[in-house]
């Protein structure tokens, strides 16, 4: 099979040549190919080639089966709503924000009138869609080159306003955090059908960190799951494709379940990556058959940074044989680190697919 | 005028439910009425936020809920700690605490600063996104016994591995300990680390352990 294949085979449920891996390629790649973040981007500017090299190199070096279309990052638009990036040189995985837009709720309605224009004005946004164009001219026949964004709640806190602030806000000043979602979620959306006009052909694949982890299941509910229709709705109305949500928390009790439940059968969401702390076996029971989606089987990324090797090894055939044949794909729990050795990465990659062989079909 | 059972209560409910003005004046109150600080703090304030950790522990109360509670738990608390004088035979000392350089998270962190702080610690607060030589230099700067460093991305964690580095190289007896959603006890360890906090809650119990090893260390030697 080929890449495109193992993704269509466990969306229709059927046992794949070999587990597919989906490394969530960022930050990592700018190092894997010896760059450091202010080689590839600043305030104001991003080079959209070596953001394109970042996905072609890695998935030439690690051959691993889905892909972003660029470097992605999480403060796509920061500077060009007033607020002030931070670049990290040699540590960190992202660029952050030195000082964000919306510092009190007087900032908002400044900071509204500059969103109407920040697709056109923003140049890191800009490059990021030129290095979209370059990757999937380059292996877009045969990688499946996901769309990346993350829902309000998320995109307006790397977007708009700090994450503690948005939190308090929540309580504090409903109607305001929804006035900032709303035009957040919309961003988002924008963003998603830019990253399909340059060239992404594949899956939406969502980042929501304002999961359980951070909120309760009920202001999911408020916050959260309504947002995720919307983009749900456009991405297959617009675009044919499914969205698959990796989101963080713990969903085993039964009100975050119950959030689960609602995204897969009222919002449509069609595949999820949860977090390190549901193991092979629980996605499977409560997630893969029950729904018959894919399923991320995340690990532990700090795992691949500290190994040691046989670790992974002895790891990856224990999460292969607990996780469900016809619908999982490896990944990590989050955002890899940027220096996890070469070695780990490349045992992680080849154990899985050594390992799903022997046991998907005894080779 | 509310007794001091009344005082002690309108404390402790004032944190759970976060009533940040209540706690305050309620605090004023104590001191108004020649009531014991520490009293109040440990059993009104201190006495809230243990609820509002089992509040959360049984994922009632999450992230935002606690932050609210935090601020009511300071505005009784910068009123009260002043007035509190040190105690002979209570374990405390003196922290220094940051999130890592290139990590922006700060929530998890502050809850922890609370911890200290409402167990009588003199906590010295670096922030976010701290660079990772001051921490070195605060240590030195404060003799703090513990440094206590957080990160919320996998991608800042191996800066804590950097810093253990640096802060062991300027001074071995320090107690370094670990906290983060990437963090594990076992990454801790590979790291250099004296101690790791699983939550919040268990943070303070964990340095008190880290420095009756160091302790306990220290006289071996001797």
């Amino acid at each position: 099979m080929n890449k495109k294949e193992r993704l269509e085979a466990i969306t229709k449920g059927e046992t794949p040549d070999m587990m597919p891996v989906f490394p969530f390629i960022l930050t990592h790649g700018v190092y894997s190919n010896g760059w450091t973040l202010p080689d590839i981007t600043g305030q104001g500017w991003l080079d959209a080639e070596k953001s394109a090299q970042t996905v072609i190199q890695t998935v030439k070096k690690y051959d691993y089966d889905f892909a972003f279309g660029a470097y992605i990052d999480l403060y796509f638009g920061v500077e060009s709503l007033g607020g002030v990036l931070k670049i990290p040189d040699q540590l960190g995985g992202v660029v952050g924000a030195a000082k964000f837009p919306v510092e009190t709720s007087q900032d908002w309605p400044g900071v509204k009138k500059k969103l109407a224009t920040v697709f056109e004005k923003d140049k890191r946004i800009k490059n990021t869609l030129k290095a979209i164009k370059i990757v999937s001219q380059e292996i877009g026949d045969e990688v499946p080159i996901f769309a990346w964004g993350m829902p309000a709640a998320t995109n307006a806190s790397t977007l708009l306003r700090v994450t503690e602030a948005l939190c308090k806000d929540m309580i504090l000043e409903p109607a305001f955090v929804h006035d900032l979602l709303d035009h957040a979620n919309k961003f988002c959306m924008e963003f998603i059908r830019r990253q399909y006009d340059a060239g992404c052909n594949s899956i939406c694949f969502l980042g929501d960190v304002f999961g359980t982890e951070l909120i309760s299941p009920k202001m999911y509910e408020d916050f959260g799951a309504p947002y995720v229709v919307e983009i749900v709705e456009m991405v297959r109305k617009e675009f044919n494709q499914d969205t698959w949500l990796h989101v963080h928390g713990s969903f085993f009790k039964p009100k975050a379940y119950g959030i689960l439940q609602k995204l897969v059968t009222e919002t449509g969401v069609k595949g999820f990556l949860l977090d390190q702390d549901h193991s092979p076996a629980w996605l499977d029971e409560n997630i893969a058959q029950k729904y018959n989606i894919p399923t991320g089987v995340p690990y532990h990324c700090p795992y691949l940074y500290t190994g040691p090797e046989n670790r992974i090894d002895r790891e990856m055939k224990e999460f292969v044989s607990n996780s469900n044949s016809k619908h999982s794909f490896m990944a990590p729990s989050c955002e890899i680190p940027p220096d996890v050795p070469e070695n780990h990465f490349t045992t992680w990659v080849e154990k899985t697919r050594a390992y799903s062989k022997e046991i998907y079909h005894g080779n | 005028m509310a007794d001091r059972q009344e005082l002690l209560k309108i404390l402790k409910d004032g944190v759970i439910n976060y009533r940040v003005e209540e706690v305050g004046k309620a605090a004023q109150q104590v001191l108004d009425e020649g009531h014991d600080p520490l009293e109040a703090v440990m059993d009104g304030l201190a006495a809230g936020m243990e609820e509002v950790g089992q509040l959360f522990e049984e994922e009632e109360y999450f992230v935002p809920e606690v932050l609210m509670c935090a601020d009511a738990l300071y505005a009784g608390l910068d009123i009260l700690r002043p007035h509190i004088p040190k105690q002979d035979g209570v374990v405390s000392g003196q922290l220094v605490i940051g999130s890592v350089e290139g990590d922006v998270h700060d929530i998890g962190k502050n809850i922890v600063r609370m911890m200290f702080d409402i167990a009588g610690w003199e906590v010295h607060d670096l922030g976010r996104d701290v660079p990772l030589e001051k921490f070195v230099d605060e240590q030195i700067r404060t003799d703090a016994n513990i440094v206590a460093m957080s990160a919320m991305m996998t991608t800042t964690m191996q800066g804590m591995k950097r810093a253990v580095e640096m802060i062991k190289k300027k001074n071995p007896d320090v107690a370094i300990m670990l906290g983060g959603a990437p963090v594990t006890k076992e990454t801790a360890d590979i790291f250099g680390a004296d101690g790791y906090a699983e939550s919040a809650g268990n943070a303070v119990s964990e340095a008190i352990k880290m420095i009756a090893r160091l302790r306990e260390q220290h006289q071996k030697k001797q």
